[in-house]
């Protein structure tokens, strides 16, 4: 009698520890403060969907936002990508990005931090990028090959999930600000001096495709590039300036934008077959047919910096705490206050 | 018959001072005329600097650190009600109002900011080139176009210039900061007042906030309050007359009161302090304190006139009477006065100072000369009044007095829910002291009410633009140490340091050289990329970031950060919503825990030196510092006083104890009264409420001074508190009513300050009254104290005098 009360109990108990183990468990998978958008003291500066539609920022001082109802709520983490106090702010953080797959990822930014999510986004651990140069974007073409460009010329590149990073040669010492993988091996990196560089190995070796003239001071930089199909490619830069290319990035054509203001992410909606370009003062811009842009009314006035879309849902990042979101192809923006 | 409570009175300084009268009194008129001449030479004006604590080190930083701008600022705003501000004729106000406040009287001329100053400009990168533009000057856009450019271009920068162009696009606002040392508010109020008439319109409002209109307003209401003054000496004057205007020489009182008054402002022309019209209830409140002890001694001199029939034997019995007790009152009254110069801050000791010797005044006009005025004038005669038989009324009033006059002495329930009430009364008190508030509670101004039209000016302002700064100065070695203002780890520090207080939602924006000037050049210099929006990776980049600032900012502009060219040392402006007490040191402990977690373990930092919190901010957080440990301290002074002076004149620890308590009691009230209120301690109200501790405790002092006298003289003990209850008791009463007649009509003044120190007074004065003439009688009768009721010394005390008369 007095032995099936104890098992009752210690069965009740049980129960008990492992619904608050489960409860701490599922609290522990992504925990932060919650908010209803990003400090505006604070830079975003890279945006990532998941196919779920689960949205990651990354942003200045080591900043993470994520939310998993399509924007409507925050949770604001920091990334310690360093020990200290709560108070020892971190580094910035450059650009987001994972694997087509969605659930591996990686984060890069100031002072070469490279850090990494095999959960979707839950834990992050930093790696060992062998570089204290700023890196500004990557392309992950699946969970274990990864390119990452950034100051000075700075390639890194992984074929192990990050386990160990290249280092590759930039045929040009400049700074690479954007990069875009068509396939395993061909990809295009864009920055200073109207620097083009592409790969035709997986990002082993990289030839110039465009300007590069390091001596022309007069010449603008390209911050961002995309290809809304492995023959139509564009890069956008300071002052309204446009590259196209037609035939997978063998040649380039200089095209402007309707206004004369920088661009600085270029981004395709695979979904509508849209080309999205947005930059200094919050200006977007929308092109629907090849070599056709018009100029959006602007929902923000601080500079973006990032944009992602999944299907008609789609999110852009901006200086100030900015975060624009439409879920209806880009038709209509609306600011996150 | 009766004799006083000490042994000094065998000194017969009533005689003495009688046998001397011509001399003495000559003398005294002699320094009262040239007092008088120095009254003459008061300056009516206001000091900022004298408004904090001299010693305090954010005062000394302030003022090491004032080439970073003062904090005397002026906020003028214009708000649009219809539309935003980007119209032709909006644009040209905000230029012509920046041109007009830059002609105001003590400006700084480097200090006047605007959309429309040279110095407000914005960085643009072109491919190969950097230019840094002006948002509107010289010229103010006239097309639309123009207009729609200047309204884009300020919306892509209104994150760095939301300090001077609201969010919401419908205000924007001129600062300007001012030179402190002789500041003419008067002057600069009324010129600023010019300034709104001229540019309001139906569709604009002028708004202005900030300390020297503060200030100003105190000008402003000069005539009311001055009007207040006159009605409230009015009101005393008539109080006295209706109280004992059957004497013929009622208005004795006024004229050593008002002489007690000469010795005080004279003093204050003598020390070139000056006059803030604004702390005109002060001396008001010291006069009427003067006044009454000279209705006191006048009700005692008719007491013995009466008594002795002889004017001269009248002046000399009451001087020997009434000198003692009074010695004791004034000393009261000094401290509750004197130990608010501790603090250090110079308004205060002014205060302290002057009050000082304006109550001390009495001492030698009320108790010496008004014995030596009634001995040259006539014997005040009685006016007889036509005898009436007394009416129904008026035999229910005297049998309700005749009633109250026997509570003290009649055992009984009332007498003990008397003695509990006042018990729970006290400790509720103690309570509220506890818990009183120190420094300024909400937004805005206390000075004044609510609704007036500084309050509503400066609310309105607030929503939009932060009005309070907090500066944290960095000393630093010189440029091109790694440690230098611009080393990247000294400069990534202090944008740490933005960022985590710009976490805290009292503060609004967060000005300095890393994430104003440095970050967004760093980031323009590299085509304007937002990756770059970050603090330059080098030594080398940082010192041409600076170079490219200087060169391309207008004079002066640099200093607003870094104060010279060594670039050794650089000023964080933390601009703040209010200055409230909880937000200054919550800002306070948040620098103070950053430093401690961030700058203090970091060996890249450790020949930084970060000094705070300095400006307005930290002069108030000073101010709120010193007022704290200045009201214990000042509390316990003056209590201590008492019970020394106490225990000296009555030779009784128990009666040094039960004025003690009885003090307490009273006066712990005031802190019930203003935690109900939402009144904090700051500069303005702490010398009121010191005041009113100080002057209350007279009443139970002669009260029980007379009941012992008449004991002692022979008396039974009930017998004597009622008959102290009739003479004395009424003289306090009559005291009271003056004091409250003339503290009444304050309660009606334009400044929320004087209505609300009246009031509190008002409180103080019944509290006090209520505890000398009922509650320390019930004790006395209930417990007999030995002090009243014979002991040791007192038997042979009587005993002498028996053996002498």
């Amino acid at each position: 009698m007095h032995l099936n009360k104890f098992k009752t109990w210690a069965v009740a108990g049980a129960c008990l520890l492992m619904v608050v183990a489960g409860a701490v468990g599922a609290r522990g998978a992504i925990e932060g403060t919650p908010r209803t958008g990003a400090p505006g003291w604070l830079s975003l500066f890279g945006v990532a969907i998941q196919p779920d539609n689960n949205v990651f920022i990354v942003g200045s001082k080591g900043l993470l936002l994520t939310s998993s109802d399509q924007g409507k709520t925050w949770l604001q983490r920091t990334i310690k990508e360093r020990p200290g106090s709560d108070l020892f702010q971190d580094r910035d953080l450059y650009a987001i990005r994972f694997s087509p797959a969605g659930k591996v990822g990686w984060i890069v930014g100031e002072d070469g931090i490279v850090m990494k999510t095999e959960d979707a986004g839950a834990t992050w651990t930093k790696q060992a990028s062998g570089t204290t140069k700023n890196l500004f974007n990557l392309f992950p073409i699946d969970d274990q090959q990864v390119v990452i460009v950034g100051a000075d010329g700075t390639i890194l590149r992984t074929a192990d999930g990050g386990a160990h990073w290249d280092t590759e040669k930039s045929p040009k010492v400049v700074s690479l600000f954007g990069v875009v993988f068509l396939d395993k091996n061909v990809g295009f990196t864009v920055g200073e001096f109207s620097t083009i560089l592409a790969t035709t190995d997986g990002g082993q070796n990289w030839n110039l495709a465009y300007g590069g003239n390091t001596t022309d001071f007069t010449v603008g930089p390209y911050f961002s590039i995309a290809f809304s199909d492995p023959q139509h490619g564009i890069a956008c830069g300071l002052a309204g300036d446009l590259l196209v290319t037609a035939d997978g990035g063998k040649s380039w054509q200089v095209q402007k934008l309707p206004d004369q203001v920088a661009s600085y992410i270029v981004a395709d909606d695979s979904a509508s077959k849209k080309l999205w370009a947005a930059g200094a003062g919050g200006r977007m811009f929308l092109s629907a047919q090849p070599g056709q842009w018009q100029s959006l009314d602007r929902t923000a006035f601080h500079d973006i910096t990032d944009l992602a879309f999944v299907g008609n849902f789609g999110v852009a990042v901006g200086l100030n705490g900015t975060i624009l979101l439409t879920n209806n192809g880009g038709e209509q923006w609306q600011a996150v206050q | 018959m009766a004799s006083s409570s000490v042994n000094f009175t065998s000194l017969r300084i009533g005689d003495f001072v009688l046998r001397f009268r011509a001399i003495i009194g000559g003398l005294l008129l002699l320094i009262s005329a040239i007092l008088g001449y120095y009254c003459t030479q008061v300056t009516v004006a206001t000091k900022f600097d004298d408004f904090f604590p001299t010693y305090h080190p954010n005062v000394q930083l302030y003022h090491e650190w004032q080439k970073y701008g003062g904090a005397q600022t002026l906020t003028v705003m214009i708000q649009v009600k219809h539309g935003d501000i980007f119209n032709h004729d909006t644009l040209q106000k905000i230029q012509d109002i920046q041109y007009d406040v830059d002609k105001l009287p003590g400006v700084d001329h480097n200090e006047v900011l605007s959309l429309a100053s040279y110095r407000v400009s914005y960085a643009e990168a072109t491919p190969g080139s950097l230019n840094i533009k002006p948002f509107m000057f010289p010229n103010v856009p006239k097309d639309p176009q123009d207009i729609a450019a200047l309204k884009k271009i300020v919306l892509a920068n209104l994150s760095n210039i939301s300090q001077y162009v609201s969010a919401d696009l419908k205000s924007a606002v001129v600062k300007a900061s001012f030179n402190e040392r002789g500041l003419d508010y008067k002057t600069l109020f009324n010129q600023v007042q010019d300034i709104v008439k001229k540019y309001q319109d139906p569709n604009v409002d002028i708004l202005i906030a900030g300390e020297p209109i503060i200030r100003g307003y105190g000008y402003y209401y000069e005539p009311t309050v001055g009007m207040l003054f006159l009605i409230a000496v009015g009101v005393m004057i008539l109080i006295l007359w209706l109280t004992g205007g059957q004497r013929s020489r009622w208005w004795a009182p006024i004229v050593t009161g008002a002489l007690s008054a000469v010795w005080g402002l004279g003093f204050v022309g003598v020390m070139k302090y000056d006059f803030d019209p604004v702390m005109l209830v002060i001396p008001f409140i010291l006069t009427a304190r003067d006044m009454s002890h000279g209705i006191q001694w006048q009700g005692r001199y008719h007491d013995e006139l009466d008594r002795l029939g002889d004017k001269y034997a009248a002046c000399a019995a009451t001087t020997d009477f009434m000198l003692p007790p009074g010695l004791l009152s004034i000393l009261a009254d000094i401290s509750g006065i004197v130990f608010i110069s501790f603090g250090g801050i110079p308004v205060l000791q002014h205060i302290a100072l002057a009050g000082t010797v304006w109550l001390a005044g009495s001492l030698t006009m009320v108790f010496i000369f008004q014995p030596i005025l009634m001995s040259y004038l006539p014997v005040p005669e009685v006016k007889h009044k036509r005898a009436r038989k007394p009416g129904a009324l008026r035999k229910s009033v005297n049998d309700g007095l005749e009633w109250f006059v026997h509570v003290p002495t009649r055992s009984g329930a009332l007498r003990t829910v008397l003695l509990c009430g006042a018990g729970f009364f006290l400790i509720y008190g103690l309570v509220a002291g506890v818990k009183s508030r120190i420094g300024y509670a909400s937004s805005g101004t206390p000075l004044y009410q609510p609704n007036a039209k500084v309050n509503q000016d400066i609310r309105a302002v607030g929503k939009k633009f932060p009005l309070e700064e907090a500066w944290v100065i960095l000393v630093t070695p010189p440029y091109p140490d790694k440690q230098s203002v611009l080393g990247p780890e000294v400069l990534r520090m202090v944008d740490d340091m933005r960022s985590y207080l710009l976490a805290d939602p009292r503060v609004a924006q967060v000005e300095e050289f890393s994430s104003t000037v440095s970050a967004p050049f760093n980031e323009m210099f590299h085509y304007a990329y937002p990756k770059y929006l970050a603090m330059p990776d080098s030594q080398e980049m940082s010192g041409n970031l600076w170079f490219l600032f200087i060169n391309g900012s207008a004079p002066g502009e640099l200093e607003r950060y870094i104060s010279n060219r060594l670039s050794d040392d650089t000023c964080i402006r933390v601009l703040l919503k209010d200055h409230t007490y909880d937000t200054l040191n919550e800002i306070r402990e948040r620098i103070r825990s950053f430093v401690a977690a961030r700058v203090t373990p970091d060996p890249a930092l450790s020949q930084v030196k970060v000094l705070y919190v300095a400006g307005i901010a930290g002069l108030y957080l000073g101010a709120n510092d010193v007022l704290k440990q200045l009201d214990f301290l000042n509390i316990t002074f003056v209590l201590a006083v008492v019970w020394m002076f106490c225990l000296f004149s009555f030779r009784s620890f128990v009666a040094a104890f039960m004025f003690l308590f009885a003090c307490v009691l009273a006066n712990f009230g005031a802190f019930i009264y203003m935690n109900a209120r939402g009144i904090g301690l700051t500069i303005d109200t702490i010398p009121v409420i010191s005041l009113g501790i100080g002057l209350g405790v007279d009443y139970g002092i002669y009260m029980i001074a007379r009941i012992r006298d008449e004991v002692m003289g022979g008396m039974e003990v009930d017998e004597a508190i009622v008959l102290a209850l009739k003479t004395t008791g009424v003289a306090v009463f009559n005291t009271f009513l003056v004091m409250i007649g003339g503290i009444f009509p304050w309660i009606f003044s334009p400044l929320l300050f004087h209505s609300q120190m009246s009031t509190l007074l008002i409180f103080l004065m019944g509290t006090n009254m209520i505890a000398g003439c009922i509650i320390l009688p019930c004790y006395i009768s209930w417990w007999r104290p030995k002090f009243v009721f014979g002991g040791a010394s007192m038997i042979k005390d009587r005993e002498l005098k028996a053996a002498v008369s």
